[in-house]
């Protein structure tokens, strides 16, 4: 009896066991017969303005891969909850078959050394490699290996609206930051918020200002000074003197409602990337977009950088799961391969202002490419030189740290100096 | 005989005591296990010794987080508790409508925390929010705020919201009321007691371990608190707003995930002794 019970229990226990160990492997190894299901994670899901060409762009993959591979989006609408999700992805070894992250070189390391990413590096030899800059590419690189391709770039004006600007008195964009205070002041005198930003989320439109100011001050290599540089502290004053030409709310608020400042036209700047232009088409419509110009970074007094220097480069790096199923792989990269193809970049560009990372398309005459658009690529082809913004230059750590360290200085309650000293602290 | 049913009990019980030990204590070992390593959470492990808990003496956000927790889980001890006992013991007396208002009351429980948080997001909003509204509606824009960006109402105005969500524990104590037997309260009613002394004297006592059981829920819910705080402030501004959870999720996807599993056993420990506490304090008033 007692031997039945033991083997029972044995029986049981083992059981349990295999139950437990059949990962994801499992299910990985579809048989031929079988269509492999790739996910891709993406916010460019609801209403955000890639995510009709993307779904097109996925649909007619599907369509032409039809009973063998098929994407499923997993959507996360939220930029910051995807970026999270992504991470604790490397952790719980639930990393998606296709996705990408916002590029900073910390992050990178650790996602590349993980072991759990494809290694490109042989996909790239039939011609793919040749859609990209050697500059763009060597961000996927780790070792001799290159692990993730790049996939969307930006460049950053600011946004203004040139009816507000009219009606204050402003003839053009202002070249210095002088001006720019200057022009603020007249903004508010007509009723206006100067300039839409928030430190909610991860302090998104602030950042990126933060970023402008400073490079202003250093030039184009400020991100090799360390964040209590003389520069970051002298940049850190003028954030805060910024706050007094921001909205009320600014503090805790998200990108979503001082998005709406500007769109609304309470607020006359703003400062995002080139996907918000089909957000002032479909929100404010063809009447606001007309208004809406581009300025670039003003110059600092006595500071090394130059007017007209943009936020530019690597966005989004595109990588994917490494699986023991070479075939599920090989879907996974050939839909990397279709995404990036240089034909779906100009399509994302014209429908949305979305600067992909595929180097090899050109904008035609008659291409109905939006004029927003054209202005940004304008810009970003007479910049005297391109930086990186905080979040894709420094660690996670520091970006995170930023929302809270920036409201703190919005409300007065560390000086500049304790400001840049709460960002040194966690900077790697 | 008797071996036999011992044996059969212990068969039953297996499957639970082995599912337990799988979801609960191993996870519990490994959080402790990992709480003495530095690990982001790809790589490999190494050990630190106590580093990552001589890290929480000077981590001001620790510090922060864990006492808004405690104040949460008294705000939900000594407010939610009481306003849900004093519906429960109204709604009992059938008063007109009384369905009505269970209903009401109860609603916002079988909303998700998220859509709620959203809705509050609005009301609270600085510029076009409801509750600015009404205050100006009223003649009292001098009280108008960013009241979730301001430190001295960001937190308040959070807890706020979730305050008056009652409604899971005023059902839970009308069960409960419901039990009582009616000729206690009588015999109280001729021996002249008024119905506040009724209420005081009969139902209160009788609810004691209704009472302990939603105090111990509350608490509960208040460590695990999540949500709200994500969508509502995100832990700002300047953390004012960081509750236990929030800061462990923030150290985790910052890739500290030594120190998030750190932080993860002092919300064990602190959730204990809160509901260590509360065993006494009824253990003691029953004695």
């Amino acid at each position: 009896m007692k031997n039945i019970v033991i083997a029972g229990l044995m029986l049981f226990l083992l059981l349990i066991v295999t139950a437990c160990s059949q990962g994801d492997e499992g299910e990985t190894e579809a048989s031929q017969e079988e269509e492999y299901e790739l996910t891709f994670h993406t916010h460019y899901v609801g209403n955000e303005g890639r995510a009709e060409t993307i779904q097109a762009i996925v649909d007619e993959f599907n369509e032409e891969h039809e009973g063998r591979a098929r994407v499923v989006i997993d959507g996360t609408p939220d930029p910051q909850t995807l970026y999270d999700r992504n991470r604790t992805s490397l952790a719980t070894d639930t990393v998606p078959d296709i996705f990408y992250f916002q590029h900073n070189p910390v992050d990178a390391d650790r996602y590349y050394g993980s072991d759990k990413l494809i290694d490109l590096t042989p996909h790239l030899d039939d011609g793919w490699g040749d859609s990209f800059s050697e500059e763009g590419l060597e961000h996927g690189r780790y070792e001799d290996k290159i692990m993730a391709v790049p996939f969307e770039s930006m460049m950053v004006p600011i946004y203004y609206n040139t009816e507000l600007f009219a009606e204050a008195g402003i003839d053009e964009f202002p070249k210095t930051w002088d001006d720019f205070f200057e022009a603020s002041e007249k903004l508010m005198d007509n009723g206006i918020i100067p300039i839409a930003t928030g430190t909610g989320e991860n302090a998104w439109s602030t950042q990126l200002m933060y970023s402008y100011i400073v490079s202003s001050i250093a030039g184009a290599d400020f991100w090799e000074l360390d964040l209590d540089d003389e520069a970051f502290l002298e940049g850190a004053r003028v954030l805060e003197k910024l706050f007094e030409y921001s909205p009320s709310d600014a503090v805790g608020l998200p990108y979503s409602s001082y998005a709406s400042y500007f769109v609304n036209e309470n607020a006359a700047m703003i400062v995002n990337g080139p996907w918000m232009i089909s957000q002032f088409y479909e929100q404010g419509g063809d009447e606001f977009a007309d208004k809406v110009g581009a300025g670039t970074m003003p110059a600092y007094d006595g500071g090394e950088g130059e007017q007209g220097a943009v936020i530019a480069g690597v966005n989004f790096v595109l990588t994917g799961k490494q699986h023991t199923d070479p075939a599920k792989e090989e879907y996974a990269v050939a839909f990397m391969k279709y995404l990036t193809d240089p034909d779906n970049a100009k399509r994302l560009f014209l429908d949305s202002g979305a600067l992909m990372e595929a180097a090899s398309f050109e904008i035609n005459e008659d291409d109905d490419a939006d004029r927003i658009s054209m202005d940004i690529l304008s810009h970003l082809q007479e910049a005297p030189y391109e930086f990186k913004h905080l979040i894709n230059a420094k660690s996670t750590e520091v970006a995170n740290e930023f929302p809270s360290a920036v409201s703190a200085l919005a409300l007065g309650e560390v000086t500049p100096e304790e400001f840049v000293e709460q960002l040194a602290n966690v900077d790697e | 005989m008797k071996n036999k049913k011992k044996l059969g009990v212990f068969l039953f019980i297996l499957p639970a005591v082995i599912v337990f030990f799988i979801y609960f204590v191993y996870p519990i070992g490994f959080l402790l296990y990992t709480s003495f390593m530095a690990w982001d959470g790809v790589g490999s492990m190494s050990f630190t010794g106590l580093s990552n808990y001589e890290r929480l003496i000077d981590d001001h956000v620790f510090h922060k987080s864990l006492m808004n927790t405690l104040i949460w889980g008294a705000a939900a001890v000594f407010i939610h508790i009481p306003l849900a006992l004093l519906l429960a013991i109204i709604l009992s007396y059938k008063v007109p409508g009384w369905k009505f208002f269970r209903t009401v009351f109860f609603f916002p429980n079988l909303i998700s925390t998220l859509a709620l948080s959203m809705m509050w997001l609005f009301i609270y909003n600085g510029q076009f929010g409801l509750l600015n509204a009404a205050l100006e509606l009223i003649g009292l824009e001098g009280l108008q705020r960013n009241w979730l960006g301001e430190i001295s109402t960001a937190f308040p105005a959070l807890i706020a919201h979730w305050l008056f969500y009652v409604g899971i524990f005023m059902v839970i104590f009308m069960a409960f009321i419901a039990t009582i037997d009616k000729s206690i309260y009588e015999a109280a009613e001729i021996d002249g007691a008024n119905i506040f002394q009724r209420e005081l004297f009969i139902t209160l006592p009788l609810l004691k371990p209704g009472i302990a059981a939603g105090v111990l829920l509350a608490i509960t819910n208040t460590l695990k608190n999540f949500e709200a705080p994500f969508v509502m402030t995100n832990g700002g501004p300047v953390n004012e707003t960081m509750v236990m959870a929030l800061h462990i999720y923030r150290q985790m996807v910052n890739f500290n995930y030594g120190y998030a599993n750190t932080l993860a056993i002092m919300l064990i420990l602190a959730g204990g002794m809160m509901i260590l506490v509360v065993q006494l304090v009824f253990r003691e008033k029953n004695a």
